[in-house]
């Protein structure tokens, strides 16, 4: 028993070492996508920030001026889950296919594997970073956000929603390798899933059936919890926090679980 | 001196699958639909597979197309798991399964230089440290600041083994790469290749280039249908093979 913990522990070390050793990759991958990403359109950057602009406009007029929502300071308090959302699902969509649309890379050269599901999340971080950095003085500016301690609380979300992130690209990584129409399956998911996360609505707005579905979803308590830190100035509810710690534990134990096992198997496959 | 590959009744097994089921919708629809239902079959592309190579060593393999050469240097890789036995490396190991592996056409030569080098594992100072060693040997010139989708074949495959010969690894696992450049570019990669192996750098090539066995190889080895038929000189093993294949 304690000789397979120690060597159970022992081969995680050297795995963690081992995508240590490989970071310099990591940080090559990103800035060849920010990089290609930038060259060769005009606006560069930029475009990228005109999505969530765009959505977001059109969205305020449409909730708030032709449905008549009445959610207080309602810009602010949809930028910040259209912010996350767009942060999750962009992840979600290209780490389903990260592995296939980096099939030289597998097949030819040795290097540890979840650098490339990485590489998709911290391509995203910076851009969501950019996005956050521009809308968090307009929401301050607006009077959505408040200016208190308990923005540590946002912090650590978003650390935490970062990592559940990770967690689940290492998950879709995985299955896309197996099934090609992942995808496809998962594009038509995505918009169901946009409109069953509080989004442009809070969860007290949906009907009593729906509501512990919203409970389970786990957007739903990273958005709150954020919601809370940063438009109320509050610490986040006890209930939001257990959530999004049970999610991101199960999650990033799950998700690394599933990529050790079938992670050997990618080259083979694609 | 330990050796630097050691592999011990390897063994790659494919399994071959008709009606493969890619879809994840196929593979529902099967449970009620039975001829949806993938057959398999097991393909064994290495079977028992045994030798070592020392530091200073550079073993060439040869086979008829098929024979499993590929697969042999993917499974030393760790790209493959091994279906059966063991392998064992000691060093760094640097695979030249392809040229320009990890190139980005829109980036420039310079760009894919620390580009292609992370993927061996090297640090930003370590590739700064090659970086000129690199673009010279490469004799891009000017050229190392162009995207690399205006370069040749030519032009990548000499940036692509520059890289690789730049960034010192234990073992070289090459297969038949060389085979594009001109002549003169081939005489500077075997240099390099025997410079290499003189400073104790084990080498494992496949190739069908046989003068090149016979001349460069310190042993060479002969896999048919899967299976290592001989390792010896590289005389004999060549012999062996004009035999085999004048009989076919």
């Amino acid at each position: 028993m304690d000789v397979t913990a120690d060597t159970a522990s022992r081969l995680a070390g050297r795995r963690v070492a081992r995508l240590f050793a490989y970071r310099t990759l990591l940080k090559y991958l990103v800035l060849k996508d920010l990089k290609v990403r930038s060259r060769g359109t005009y606006l560069g950057i930029a475009w990228t920030l005109m999505n969530p602009l765009l959505t977001l406009v059109m969205y305020v007029v449409i909730l708030k001026h032709v449905f008549r929502v009445g959610i207080p300071n309602f810009v602010s308090f949809f930028l910040v889950g259209l912010l996350m959302w767009m942060f999750f699902s962009r992840c979600m969509s290209k780490a389903t296919t990260c592995i296939l649309d980096n099939e030289a890379l597998v097949k030819e050269s040795v290097f540890p594997l979840e650098i490339l599901p990485l590489t998709v999340v911290v391509y995203h971080a910076c851009h969501h970073a950019i996005a956050l950095g521009i809308a968090l003085p307009i929401m301050v500016a607006l009077g959505g956000a408040q200016i208190t301690w308990n923005l540590l609380w946002f912090v650590a979300t978003m650390i935490a929603f970062t990592l559940f992130t990770v967690a689940v690209s290492l998950w879709l990584a995985t299955v896309g390798v197996f099934f090609r129409d992942a995808r496809d399956i998962l594009e038509v998911g995505l918009p169901v899933l946009f409109w069953g996360t509080p989004i442009a609505y809070t969860p007290d707005m949906a009907p009593r059936i729906l509501r512990p579905l919203l409970t389970v979803n786990p957007l739903t308590s990273f958005i709150g919890s954020v919601r809370a830190a940063l438009l109320a100035g509050q610490m986040p509810s006890l209930t939001d926090l257990g959530w999004v710690t049970a999610w991101m534990v199960v999650m990033v134990c799950s998700g690394v679980w599933v990529f050790i096992r079938y992670g050997p198997r990618f080259a083979e496959e694609v | 001196m330990p050796p630097a590959i050691e592999c011990h009744g390897v063994g790659k097994a494919f399994i071959l699958r008709t009606n493969r089921q890619r879809l994840l919708k196929d593979r529902l629809l099967s449970v009620v639909r039975s001829h949806l239902r993938e057959s398999r079959r097991t393909f064994w592309a290495l079977q028992d597979v045994s030798f070592t190579v020392d530091p200073g060593e550079t073993i060439g393999i040869i086979g008829p197309n098929g024979a499993g050469k590929t697969t042999l240097l993917r499974v030393v890789a760790g790209i493959f798991q091994p279906s059966a036995g063991t392998v064992r490396i000691r060093g760094r190991l640097a695979p030249l399964l392809e040229v320009a592996v990890g190139f980005h056409s829109e980036l420039t030569g310079r760009e894919n230089i620390y580009l292609a080098a992370s993927l061996y594992g090297l640090t930003t100072r370590e590739i700064r440290a090659a970086e000129a060693g690199i673009i010279e040997f490469s004799e891009l010139g000017e050229f190392i600041d162009v995207p690399t989708k205006n370069y040749s074949t030519g032009m990548r495959l000499r940036l692509g083994f520059a890289i690789a010969t730049h960034i010192k690894p234990d073992i070289f696992v090459i297969d038949e790469v060389f085979a594009v450049g001109d002549e003169f570019f081939q005489e500077k990669c075997l240099q390099i290749l025997e410079r290499e192996r003189q400073a104790g750098c084990a080498c494992l090539v496949s190739t069908h280039d046989l003068p090149f066995v016979e001349e460069t190889c310190t042993r060479a080895a002969l896999i048919v249908g899967g299976r290592m038929i001989t390792l010896g000189p590289p005389k004999d093993v060549v012999a062996l093979y004009r035999e085999l294949n004048a009989s076919r």
